[in-house]
């Protein structure tokens, strides 16, 4: 049937196998200016940039040879003050992107901007850093798409072997007159095998990753505590059912197969009683959960508020988190979603002077260790989930209807990095762990870069933060005389 | 007394045969023909829906990688050999509106549905053969109009399967919301349309035309499935409907069901008052119910494969009914676990955590019968009996994790993660798969009167189950590390670096699990052709599809319908002289009792050995009562 010359097919198929794999063996940049400008970048800007792609702001790959490095640091430091100067380009890019303002990094050096700079423009394009190999191997055609033609090629060859051999082998069993081989044997055999084979990989797996789940350093919640301990118990209970019921469906097929043709099954229709039993059973330990789960539920969700505890609004929006603090008063102020503009993008109702103190700040929030919050979720277009997976809290922020959530974080930080740090000493990526906020409701095309860092800190660490941050109502509106001063000094100092 | 009509009525139907190419082939009232339809379409959305989820994984798996074939597939969604997020997106939404609605409801119930409840039920065709036709193509206008979405502008729907809105309703909030959300409504109404045609035709020919002495009791558990996979779809597809047709007013004429206070593209939208949540509520209140029609078919197939090749009758039949009925009614009232973090009062979350764990105790009754079955069986290991045993093992690995995600606290941490994912798609993707997969084998010589090739079934049997816990297993660790779901990629996030190489793995895994696929659609395609001819009860099955004729015929029986003189069950009794009696031996041959059952077992299922109708509902109610206090629904 097949007529292949062996020794060409073997010849081209290494051939392509060797180029296939040299396309692997792609250039890094090593530059340290350049691994830092990549944490910066990713940190910092991926959430609404990309190199290659608009997304919520332009792409960034050859941005210095569009404008000046000076007004690109001018512009990421503090971009509404370059408009603030009529600077046409910075007015013409606010415009382009209907007016979506892009967050101010005064915390970024002229340095740090640099290196995001070098970061940008030689991070590696994937796809053309591997063409020029490709093209060697077989004209044009991109080397990885080749090798995968191979495997196809050889599954094909395979697969074509296969029907071959079992249709000879059905054909010299119907001239021998009988099975030449047992394939029921074969299969009840393959069940313990699978069994045996199914929980090493099982044991693997746990052994490998459950010190990365997030259960091995514990919550960093007092009722993420709770729901730890909780799920070791259902895991427990869960697991020996697991165990119990594939061991039997994978030894019985093995015990019980059709052994040849004297053999019968045992006619056993039915038992009432092992059927009582085998419903009272799950059904008294099903309740024991349930009734575990409700309190645990309850203690969660229908608590009041604490006394010693503050309010915080997590506004969400396509695709950036702002957390709202209620400045001295301690009372967050009215909003009104047709109040959206400008640097009032979360629609805070001036009427309402509780919101003239409120502060902003997006992308990062800090919580005080030890003490109750209430995070009250908002959001200006469609659902999004704020999930905090190491404090165990997550809740969907809803258009048109608030929602909030009541926790209160006992590890900072800077305990938990520890503890990571002690689980996996060996890990250089738990150096710089932080608390994240995902956002885990599907919101649009940028879902997977929409996140919050969550710093938990002592009360003055927390304090000392929150002063550097202004509210924006008094940024509009300066009454403090302060302010205009260090603008004029900065002007003397420039004169000078 | 209406089946002694129905049989008179159509007791000469099967005479003429002169049929045009269209009406025997196309528009074809015959409901093997239309399980056929049913069948081919659904594997084919099936291959599609297998295609994307292997596409999306190469992007996830690998995203520094360029796959030259994005750009030959998807053209302006892709650049440079990656798929864009926003085609990543409308590629999970219609894997997931393909898989649950069009390959596990249509392709499973649709094509097994038709296909056995008249030879089960022992009646001519379907009580109304044009609802069934009309059934099977508004199902096809259904899939063409969704796959139509994949060629507009804007693309296809991509906010996820469950197209929660305001996401779903702006057209600005992403740009599958525009036209390709349109076509997903109007394809889905047609979907309904389809289902429900077809469910009310399935519960009023399980109920009206079963033939002598098929007492509800006797029926197959394949009967009992499929009828309360019908009574479910029936009850809750008009709420997905009521639901959409809303979804279309906030759409398309500037209502406000779903939206308020919206700011989105620099204006505020005037929509006021409405909520996001009541969609959620519509949809789940189908959502969850479809997931019991999807699985509900998949165990009663298994039922019925698992008791005929283990040669024992099956275990418990009656408790088995029990729990199918217990989680028909129970599963309208459990919705809410798909919300507990949407800021619902916290009190609802209660409830539907309690009732969601009742379920939890049908489901563990089926599955100990299961092994029960098993236990001292003389099991033939044909490719449908692997099958069912993979899915008992996926039944038990996904229906535990059920315990995790319906306790509301622990809902908190693990919701929208890869738990869910890895728990959904094993209990009710894969096991209906495996489902689907073991009836398309059973009832293969059934339908084409072929044999599929054997060996090439087990093959396809242990790389599915292989690929499977390849690609599901490790989610459950990926989800208890916090990782969400529905994520295009985890590049932007450090701590989620650890997980690369796992997310490689399994995606391996699925390359595996489909390569096993194609397997069995070769095995499938070369069989209807080639396959050894079928003798006319190749399993030695006691059912009475298998006492009808190979060659297939207009009516299905050739004379009289068959009686039934007992339940489908009697394999190996001690004192017949073969291994299986089938339902139509009459009890003057094998007593339809077995008079040395040690445990008056036998003796519960078969009270009346007359086909009373009267007395049959006495007993019905009896059990019904005895088993409902037992498992605590009445």
């Amino acid at each position: 049937m097949l007529h292949f010359n062996m020794k060409k097919v073997f010849a081209l198929l290494t051939v392509i196998l060797v180029f296939g794999f040299g396309a692997f063996a792609a250039d890094m940049t090593k530059d340290p200016g350049f691994t830092n400008g990549e944490k910066l970048f990713k940190t910092n800007c991926a959430t609404c940039h990309a190199l290659d792609k608009k997304v919520t702001g332009p792409a960034l790959r050859g941005v210095t040879s569009r404008r000046k490095e000076a007004w690109i640091i001018k512009w990421v430091k503090d971009n509404a003050a370059l408009r603030a100067t009529n600077d046409p380009e910075a007015v013409a890019i606010f415009n382009e992107y209907k007016g979506v303002q892009m967050t101010a990094f005064g915390n970024l050096s002229d340095g740090d901007i640099k290196n995001i700079l070098v970061y940008v423009e030689n991070a590696p394009a994937p796809a053309a850093a591997k063409a020029p190999v490709a093209a060697a191997t077989d004209g044009g055609q991109p080397a990885e798409d080749t090798s995968a033609w191979v495997y196809v090629l050889l599954a094909i060859l395979l697969f074509a072997l296969l029907v071959l051999s079992l249709s000879i082998e059905s054909k010299v069993s119907k001239l021998l007159g009988k099975e030449l081989i047992n394939w029921n044997k074969i299969n009840a055999i393959m069940f313990p095998v699978m069994l045996i084979a199914g929980s090493m990989y099982i044991y693997h797996y746990f052994t490998k990753y459950a010190p990365y789940t997030y259960f091995s350093v514990g919550a960093g919640t007092e009722h993420g505590k709770v729901l730890d301990q909780m799920f070791m118990v259902t895991l427990t209970i869960t697991g020996i059912v697991f165990i119990l019921c594939q061991f039997l469906a994978f030894t019985f097929p093995y015990f019980y197969r059709h052994k040849g043709e004297g053999t019968k099954a045992f006619y056993y229709p039915h038992n009432n009683q092992i059927e009582f039993w085998w419903t009272i059973i799950p059904s008294i330990v099903l309740v024991s959960l349930l009734v575990y789960g409700l309190k645990t539920w309850n203690g969660i969700t229908m608590q009041d508020k604490p006394q010693n505890a503050y309010e915080i609004e997590l506004f969400a929006r396509q695709f950036d988190w702002t957390v709202r603090y209620a400045g001295p008063d301690g009372k967050l102020g009215k909003h009104d979603y047709h109040k959206i503009g400008g640097a009032n993008f979360v629609g805070m109702d001036y009427k309402d002077v509780a919101s003239h103190d409120d502060i902003l700040n997006v992308g990062e929030v800090h919580l005080v260790v030890n003490q109750p919050v209430v995070m009250n979720l908002r959001s200006q277009d469609v659902i999004h989930s704020a999930f905090i997976p190491n404090l165990r809290v997550q809740m969907n922020a809803v258009p048109g209807i608030p929602t909030s959530q009541i926790f209160t974080p006992i590890v900072t930080t800077k305990e938990m990095r520890a503890r990571l740090q002690e689980e996996h000493p060996n890990d250089p990526a738990y150096n710089t762990w932080d608390y994240m906020l995902l956002c885990n409701k599907i919101c649009g095309a940028s879902h997977y870069l929409m996140k919050m860092v969550v710093i938990v800190e002592t009360k003055e660490e927390y304090e000392h933060w929150l002063a550097t941050l202004k509210s924006p109502y008094q940024a509009e509106n300066p009454v403090v005389v302060p302010a205009t001063d260090t603008v004029s000094t900065n002007k003397t100092a420039a004169l000078k | 007394m209406s089946n002694v009509a129905s049989e008179t009525m159509h007791h000469d139907e099967h005479e003429h045969h002169e049929q045009s190419f269209i009406s025997k082939y196309i528009f074809s009232m015959d409901h093997k023909m239309i399980s056929k339809q049913f069948l081919i379409t659904g594997l084919i959305m099936g291959l599609i829906g297998m295609t994307m989820s292997v596409l999306f994984r190469m992007q996830l798996a690998w995203p520094d990688k360029s796959f030259p074939i994005f750009d030959t597939l998807f053209g302006r969604w892709s650049t440079d050999g990656h798929i864009n997020p926003d085609f990543y997106m409308a590629l999970v939404t219609m894997h997931g509106t393909i898989m649950v609605f069009f390959v596990l409801t249509a392709g499973l119930s649709g094509t097994f549905s038709n296909l056995l409840i008249p030879y089960q039920v022992g009646c001519r065709d379907m009580a109304s053969p044009f609802l069934n036709m009309l059934s099977y193509w508004f199902f096809f206008a259904s899939s063409v109009i969704l796959m139509s979405s994949l060629f507009v502008q804007t693309g296809p729907a991509s906010g996820g399967w469950t197209v929660y809105p305001p996401l779903s309703a702006l057209p600005k909030a992403m740009p599958g919301s525009g036209l390709g959300m349109t076509l997903w409504l109007v394809s889905m109404i047609f979907f309904i349309g389809s289902s429900l045609l077809g469910g009310i035709n399935y519960v009023v020919t399980i109920l009206n035309m079963r033939t002598h002495g098929l007492t509800m009791t006797r029926l197959p558990l394949t009967m009992w499935a499929f009828f309360f996979t019908a009574v479910l779809g029936i009850l809750s597809f008009p709420v997905l409907l009521s639901g959409s047709l809303l979804l279309v007013f906030d759409r398309s004429f500037g209502t406000s069901f779903y939206l308020s206070e919206i700011f989105i593209d620099g204006h505020a939208l005037t929509n006021a008052g409405g909520s996001p949540i009541l969609w959620q509520h519509l949809f789940w209140f189908l959502g969850h119910p479809e997931v019991y029609i999807i699985i509900l078919p998949a165990l009663g197939i298994t039922s019925e494969v698992v008791a005929t090749n283990s040669r024992k009758p099956i275990f418990g039949y009656k408790a088995m009914i029990g729990s199918i009925m217990g989680i028909a009614g129970v599963s309208f009232f459990v919705w809410g676990h798909h919300m507990f973090v949407t800021g619902m009062n916290p009190l609802f979350g209660s409830v539907f955590m309690f009732i969601t764990f009742l379920v939890a105790i049908p489901s563990a009754v089926k599955t100990f019968n299961y092994l029960a079955t098993m236990w001292r069986g003389n099991i033939r290991f044909t490719p449908a009996m692997l099958f069912g045993v993979g899915l008992v093992s996926l039944f038990v690995t996904g229906g535990l994790t059920g315990i995790f995600l319906g306790n509301a606290a622990l809902d908190i941490p693990l919701h929208d993660s890869y738990f869910v994912v890895a728990h959904f798609h094993i209990v009710m993707g894969s096991s209906a798969i495996f489902g689907l997969l073991c009836g398309v084998y059973h009832w293969f010589p059934r339908m084409y009167g072929r044999m599929m090739n054997p060996q090439l079934g087990y093959l396809h049997f242990w790389l599915s189950l292989i690929g499977v816990y390849m690609v599901f297993f490790p989610m459950h660790f990926m989800g208890l590390g916090g990782v969400p779901r529905r994520y295009y990629a985890f590049t932007a996030w450090d701590q989620f670096a650890i997980w690369n190489d796992m997310n490689e793995f399994i995606t391996i895994g699925a390359i595996i699990g489909s390569f096993a696929q194609l397997i069995f659609l070769y095995n499938f395609v070369s069989s209807i052709f080639f396959g050894k001819k079928s003798v006319q009860n190749p399993w030695g099955s006691n059912t009475l599809e298998w006492t009808a004729p190979v060659e297939q015929i207009h009516g299905n029986w050739p004379g009289e319908v068959p009686k039934v003189y007992r339940w489908p069950y009697d394999y190996s009794r001690p004192d017949a002289v073969e291994d299986f009696v089938p339902q139509n031996v009459p009890d003057d041959v094998v007593p339809v009792e077995w008079a040395g059952d040690p445990h008056g077992a036998a003796s519960a299922h078969n009270e009346v050995s007359s086909s009373d109708a009267k007395s049959e509902s006495v007993v019905h109610f009896s059990w019904f009562k005895k088993l409902g206090m037992r498992l605590g629904v009445l």
